[in-house]
């Protein structure tokens, strides 16, 4: 396959959606998304947005898929099912932005030590505490 | 016996240890002292870039093996002496006291650069320890971002001295 150009698309989903859409990206023929490429985020103040980028193999296209989550109560269902390359990205992202992976088989934190850092760096409301602010851990 | 020798330092010394009979008399714990001080078994815990200087130490331009302290272990069971060497985080910290609880008495600790000492260029960071001597007692740090191989041997040399006064003082360690 001597492709060169790589098109890229974003789409919206929805919390409820998600995984029918990125289940029909995966298998339909006609889009065939078979990898996963990166689980994120992005801290958009009241809503964070989950971003997963998508590559075909066959058509070497890359998509990306956004479903907004209510910063207050953040949680979305895993797509660890689907692809398991989500399973270390979904923990980051727990990790860094609090989100909760609902079915995610192993939620423990990746990058936060055991007992988590107790914030989420990541998220915009979060300052780093300075030189000395870390003395009380 | 006469004892002679080149160096004025070494003189002096020998002839305090060297008794007339040609008889060595010292303690079982300054005896003990001056083979630890002088053959430190190192843990081989490199945690960032600080690890790659630690390495050149090893090797053969600045040979550490003319100390006596090559003998680089992969098991803390058979090391005594713990080169935090780079940046530890709070991820990796519980892993590193474990690794130093594991190693048997007695045994000594070096923070290694400026990160290990107290943070480094990441001093700020929400992620990185701020120096090792929050969770473990260190005896010897060496600054540098990151040192160079003969800060190192400086450092282990500087240990060797504190070993050998700690026993002579009759101290604990
Ligand atoms: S002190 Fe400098 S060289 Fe050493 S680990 Fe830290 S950043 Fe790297």
């Amino acid at each position: 396959m001597n492709q060169v150009m790589i098109e890229t698309g974003v789409v919206e989903s929805t919390p409820a959606a998600l995984l029918a859409d990125l289940q029909e990206l995966r298998d339909n023929a006609a889009y065939r998304f078979d990898r996963l490429l990166d689980v994120t985020a992005v801290d958009r103040g009241e809503t964070l947005e989950l971003v997963y980028r998508l590559h075909s193999l066959q058509t070497n296209c890359d998509l990306v898929v956004k479903a907004s989550v209510d910063s207050a109560k953040p949680e979305i269902a895993s797509v660890s099912g689907l692809w398991e390359a989500a399973l270390f990205g979904e923990r980051e992202v727990q990790d860094m932005f609090g989100v909760v992976f609902i079915g995610h088989p192993d939620p423990r934190p990746l990058l936060a030590p055991e007992d988590g850092f107790g914030f989420f760096p990541l998220r915009k409301n979060y300052k780093l505490p300075g030189r000395s602010g870390q003395a009380g851990r | 016996m006469e004892v002679t020798t080149e160096n004025p330092v070494a003189q002096s010394r020998l002839s305090g240890l060297l008794g007339p009979e040609n008889v060595i008399v010292t303690t079982v714990e300054q005896l003990f002292a001056w083979a630890q001080g002088h053959s430190f078994w190192p843990l081989t815990s490199g945690l960032a870039c600080c690890a790659l200087e630690m390495m050149a130490c090893g090797a053969g331009r600045f040979d550490l093996a003319r100390f006596g302290y090559e003998v680089f272990r992969p098991s803390p069971r058979h090391a005594d002496l713990l080169i935090v060497a780079g940046t530890l985080t709070w991820k990796m910290a519980p892993p590193l006291v474990r690794l130093y609880e594991q190693m048997p008495e007695s045994k000594w600790v070096i923070a290694m650069g400026s990160c290990a000492s107290g943070g480094g260029p990441f001093v700020d960071s929400y992620s990185v320890v701020q120096g090792v001597d929050k969770i473990l007692p260190v005896d010897v740090y060496i600054p540098g971002c990151p040192p160079r191989p003969e800060a190192l041997m400086h450092g282990m040399l500087t240990l060797k001295e504190k070993v050998m006064a700690a026993k002579r003082r009759g101290g604990k360690k």
